[in-house]
């Protein structure tokens, strides 16, 4: 090995770190080379000087800096966790009100009904388990005539969806399209600016179908005079846009079964001008779902939903009541181009307990309104 | 509670090792204070992980050391007011020699303080902690984080340079 010159070897050599016998070999060249030696000098110089340097004290704030900055920083860690908490106390929340809005929303129905007027029957649940004032009929076609505890319970029944004034029953007049169920005159059952909103959003007009039917409905209206309640309502409807949006295919389902019942404003002449109830043709389980949860909100019931055959079926809803008269299916009679739905108009006392009657029947292309006495 | 007043025996055994190591590697009193405050708040941060198997003064060098590469990197403390030992605000020296003893003493920390700071970073650290702190080789290594090897290259390469550095200083100091 090199030793002449070769700074690590000297540098080993000082700090004693060499083999013995290669520190030998470094004592015999250091003996005889002046220029290493003068290295290695000066190396050990350098060294004690590095050495001989007095060991500084830390400043005495230097403790208590330590000792605080420990603090600060815990402090620290908690402020870099605090959006983090923040984001997730936020989504609990959000999680908690979604999971509590439904409930919330069933509530508020339940008292703007007690609003209302409180005092009257408990809503009636029909023998089928259908949450309507009328009951669950199979689509047999046979008459059954109303008992009169049913009538009794319909006078003095109560039914939030029936308190809108002429106006709002004007306004779902000019948005119903012109199909063979009977133009309702005075009977809104749903809020009927909820109805015209949503029709507009999906875009359901047929405007010049529905201009004839406007002057019936503006003639024979009567004034329920409930503008107080309507705004109740519209306070409600404001608090509940996803039950309004819920309520969409209500209204599109008339105008849906308008293309398979073209035929039958003929032989509504006669029940527009007497005024008649605004049936609902639901074929879908879809709307029928959500006309059977809002029989089930507005009655506060919990009735389980009936297993329909929609291929085969569809149901019948015409309000339970509209201002001071109320509505009664008495009976549905099958015919070979159509349903006939018997009705009997009655005034009432109170609002029915749920906004609809609902009638099973078999799947026809018309459906035709009868007022029977 | 315990860790918390464990730790504050240890900032007080360790402190002043631990800053004269940072002003060594540094040459700068506040940047010193800022390294040693943030070694021991490293340490206290992972102090579950030390295990003991080294000497505690080794793992303290060793954060401390990362502590000033870190900010060689960062250039963080670049903003830092730089004091010196001159300056008067701060009384670095915990004795206190006669005016001749002090200003020679002082004259010679400039000097030499000044010649370490002129070598590079890497071969500064390991002088410094061979012939300022005393560390073996080993030591060293670990500290560092490096080969024995190149701790010896790296020494010897330190020495030689540092030597050339501070001879001037010497031959005024030798008359």
């Amino acid at each position: 090995m090199k030793i002449h010159e070769n700074c690590e070897i000297l540098s080993l050599y000082i700090d004693g770190r060499l083999d013995p016998s290669l520190k030998k070999e470094v004592d015999v060249h250091l003996l005889s080379c002046a220029e290493c030696r003068e290295i290695t000098d000066r190396m050990k110089a350098a060294g004690k000087m590095l050495s001989s340097l007095e060991p500084l004290t830390a400043p005495p704030c230097l403790e208590k800096d330590v000792m605080d900055s420990l603090e600060s920083r815990r402090s620290f860690s908690f402020i870099r966790m605090a959006p983090a908490a923040a984001l997730f106390m936020l989504l609990v929340i959000l999680v908690s009100y979604s999971l509590i809005l439904p409930g919330k929303r069933n509530e508020k129905l339940t008292s703007g009904q007690n609003l209302l007027e409180n005092e009257g029957t408990p809503p009636a649940v029909s023998g089928d388990g259908l949450p309507g004032a009328g009951s669950l009929k199979a689509p047999e076609g046979t008459s059954a005539k109303a008992t009169t505890e049913e009538e009794e319970r319909l006078v003095s029944g109560r039914n939030l969806m029936a308190r809108i004034d002429n106006d709002d029953i004007k306004a779902e007049l000019k948005d119903r399209p012109a199909d063979r169920v009977p133009a309702a005159s005075s009977a809104p059952a749903l809020k009927v600016e909820e109805m015209k909103r949503c029709e507009t959003e999906q875009g359901v007009r047929e405007p010049e179908e529905r201009v004839g039917m406007d002057a019936a409905g503006k003639k024979e209206r009567p004034d329920t005079g409930a503008s107080s309640t309507r705004e109740k309502m519209g306070d409600m409807k404001v608090e509940n846009r996803e039950s309004e949006e819920r309520m969409l295919p209500y209204i599109s389902s008339p105008s849906k079964s308008k293309a398979a019942l073209p035929e039958a404003e003929p032989a509504l002449a006669g029940t527009k001008e007497s005024g008649s109830p605004s049936p609902l043709v639901i074929s879908n389980r879809k709307d029928f779902t959500m006309l059977w949860n809002l029989q089930n909100a507005s009655g506060g019931l919990t009735c389980k939903l009936p297993d329909i055959d929609f291929n085969r079926q569809m149901v019948i809803a015409i309000p339970s009541n509209a201002g001071k008269t109320g509505y009664y299916i008495v009976d549905t009679v099958e015919k070979e181009d159509g349903i006939v739905v018997q009705y009997r108009e009655m005034p009432i006392r109170d609002p029915a307990p749920t906004p609809y009657q609902i009638r099973v029947v078999n799947r026809k292309p018309g459906v035709e309104l009868q007022k029977v006495e | 509670m315990e860790k918390k007043a464990l730790f504050e025996g240890i900032v007080r055994e360790e402190k002043d090792k631990v800053f004269n190591l940072a002003y060594r590697l540094c040459g700068d009193f506040h940047q010193a204070h800022d390294i040693t405050q943030e070694t021991f708040m490293r340490a206290y941060g992972s102090f579950e992980r030390f295990e003991g198997r080294s000497q505690l003064f080794t793992y303290l060098y060793r954060i401390a050391c990362n502590v000033w590469k870190n900010s060689l990197r960062k250039k963080s403390f670049s903003s830092f007011t730089s004091y010196r030992l001159d300056d008067r605000e701060i009384d670095p020296p915990a004795r206190e020699p006669s005016p001749y003893e002090s200003m020679r003493s002082e004259d010679r920390c400039r000097m030499v303080q000044k010649c370490l700071d002129s070598l590079p970073a890497r071969e500064r650290a390991i002088i410094v902690l061979r012939d300022i702190e005393g560390r073996t080789y080993e030591e060293i290594a670990s500290i560092l984080g490096c080969r024995l090897g190149t701790v010896k290259s790296r020494l010897a390469r330190a020495r030689k340079s540092l030597s050339e550095k501070v001879l001037p200083f010497m031959e005024v100091a030798g008359k």
